[in-house]
This record gives C-alpha cells, sequence and structure tokens, in this order.
C-alpha cells in the first residue's frame, strides 16, 4: 500500500508511521514524499527516524554497524533520512534519551525548514514586484511567485511546532540536567 | 558553569563506569540499564554522540578492532574524571542528608 505526505516534519512522519504500524501497516520503503506499506502484526515494532551528517562516510558506516550491533534493524534510507525498527517485545526503543542531542537535532531541522522558507519568501516578494512592474502583468511568473509564498506558508507551522518542541526542551533543561 | 570539574551527565557518568570494563556500545546499554533497575535507558543513538565526545576528550579509548564490534575502555584520565564526580556526589548526598536529617 503506498501513502503520500510530504515530509517536512520528520517527528510528525515518524508518529503517523507508528500508528500504521499499530493498525498493522509496516513501513517498507520511502522517499521524502511516497511511504510504502506492507501488511504485518501490528504494534510489532516501534519505529525511529534519523539524519545522517552530511559528508561524513566513516562517521556514518560506524554509526549503522553500531545500530546493527544493538539490535537495531535499517528500515530504509531515503537521502539522509534513515528509518530504523526495533521489535516492540523487546522494550522502549528511542535512538535519543538526552536532551542536548534532542535539542541539536531539532535545531539542524529548523535551520533547514527557515532556509527554504527565507530563500522562498525573498524570491516570491521580488518575483511579484518583477511580474507588476511591467506595463502587462506577467501572469504565469505571477502564479509562480505565489507558488513560492504556498510554500513559505506550508512550511511554517511544522517550523513553528519543532520551535515549540525546542523551547520545551530548553526549559527543562534549566531545572533538570538531563 | 565554571567549576573545575563540572558535572558529569548521568549517561556519561554510567558509561564511564560501565567502561571499567572493556565493553562495546550494546554492552555498555546492558550495564546501565541493569545498574540502574531499567531508570535509566540509554538510546544507541546518544550513546553513540557520547563514545565520540569521549573518544575526543581522552576519557575513553577504542580496543584494537578485531571483529565487527568495537569495543571501548576507560583511561587514566577518565578514571580520575568519575573520581571527582564521585567526590561531588558525596558532597550533594552529604549536604542533603544532614539538611533534611536523612530519608527513610
Amino acid at each position: 500500500m503506498h501513502r503520500y505526505r510530504l515530509m517536512i516534519n520528520p517527528y510528525a512522519i515518524e508518529n503517523w508511521v507508528n500508528d500504521m504500524a499499530c493498525q498493522g501497516w509496516h513501513l517498507k520503503k520511502f522517499t521524502w514524499i511516497r511511504f510504502t506499506f506492507e501488511r504485518g502484526e501490528p504494534a510489532s515494532y516501534i519505529y525511529r527516524h534519523d539524519e545522517m551528517e552530511r559528508f561524513d562516510k566513516h562517521y556514518e558506516e560506524d554509526y549503522l554497524e553500531f545500530l546493527k550491533s544493538s539490535g537495531i534493524e535499517q528500515v530504509d534510507r531515503s537521502g539522509n533520512f534513515v528509518f530504523f525498527r526495533k521489535a516492540a517485545k523487546e522494550g522502549p526503543f528511542e535512538l535519543y534519551t538526552d536532551k542536548k542531542t534532542k535539542i541539536g537535532n531539532l535545531s539542524k531541522k529548523m535551520t533547514f525548514l527557515l532556509s527554504l522558507i527565507l530563500l522562498n519568501l525573498f524570491i516570491g516578494i521580488i518575483g511579484l514586484i518583477g511580474d507588476f512592474s511591467e506595463q502587462t502583468t506577467d501572469w504565469v511568473g505571477f502564479t509562480l511567485n505565489m507558488l513560492n509564498l504556498v510554500v513559505v506558508i506550508l512550511f511554517s507551522l511544522p517550523l513553528y511546532k519543532l520551535m515549540r518542541v525546542r523551547n520545551r526542551l530548553k526549559r527543562e533543561l534549566n531545572v533538570f540536567s538531563d | 558553569m565554571t567549576q573545575e570539574h563540572p558535572p558529569l551527565t548521568e549517561g556519561v557518568y554510567y558509561i564511564l563506569l560501565a567502561l571499567y570494563e572493556a565493553r562495546h556500545g550494546y554492552g555498555i546499554m546492558q550495564l546501565v540499564d541493569e545498574m540502574s533497575n531499567g531508570r535509566v535507558r540509554l538510546g544507541a543513538g546518544t550513546i553513540y554522540g557520547a563514545i565520540k565526545t569521549l573518544l575526543e576528550r581522552g576519557w575513553i579509548e577504542a580496543l584494537d578492532d578485531d571483529g565487527r564490534k568495537k569495543e571501548y575502555i576507560i583511561t587514566e584520565t577518565g578514571k580520575s574524571v568519575v573520581e571527582f564526580e564521585i567526590l561531588r556526589l558525596r558532597e550533594l548526598f552529604d549536604n542533603g542528608i544532614r539538611i533534611t536529617k536523612g530519608v527513610e
């Protein structure tokens, strides 16, 4: 079975993948938009995502080998995104249990989203000014630049959600060491 | 904090303790779980990140890589860090007991 979702907020996708697993649909393959599931026993696996470092092949191989030796199975990989799973009967499964790494991971995703938002906002606004500056309005350009602004709106909500999660973790760090 | 020996995180403290004997990542995870009666469950990503940092600081070292599973062991520097941490924990503990008159 195929399902389509935009991988903007990986944490939301992860929750959804786990919901699907509870209903007996297990993630098999994925790209940034298309997710393939196959039928299996409901709730038999817990799924977690991780993002590999760019340009560090050695670290990556070592890390993946390390996860494998911890009984964690790699489901599929698309670009830097990897989904892992572990049998639910082996107990709770989290890749990151410390707040500092969680905050760091969130920050990386937020920087990525923010740069996409700013880039689209910039191109959109400069473009719109250009579209109307000539005597005849450039409707093709106008449509494309409106799409830039749609991207801005589409990506802002996930950014806001990630920011709230990060702020909550940061506030907890004021009192708790981890 | 501007202390000479800042507090360690619980994870780092337990990882260092686990490495008084050579262990691979999964071994660390299991021992920490066992020592803390399941209270401290370290994620594989967190352990891996900590191992990298501890190697950089020279608090642990990797043993000769014979198999596919790499083993690590604590260094002398690492041991002295743990000893300072125990002193700090003792201070926290003693002050706590002194002021609250102990917990039953």
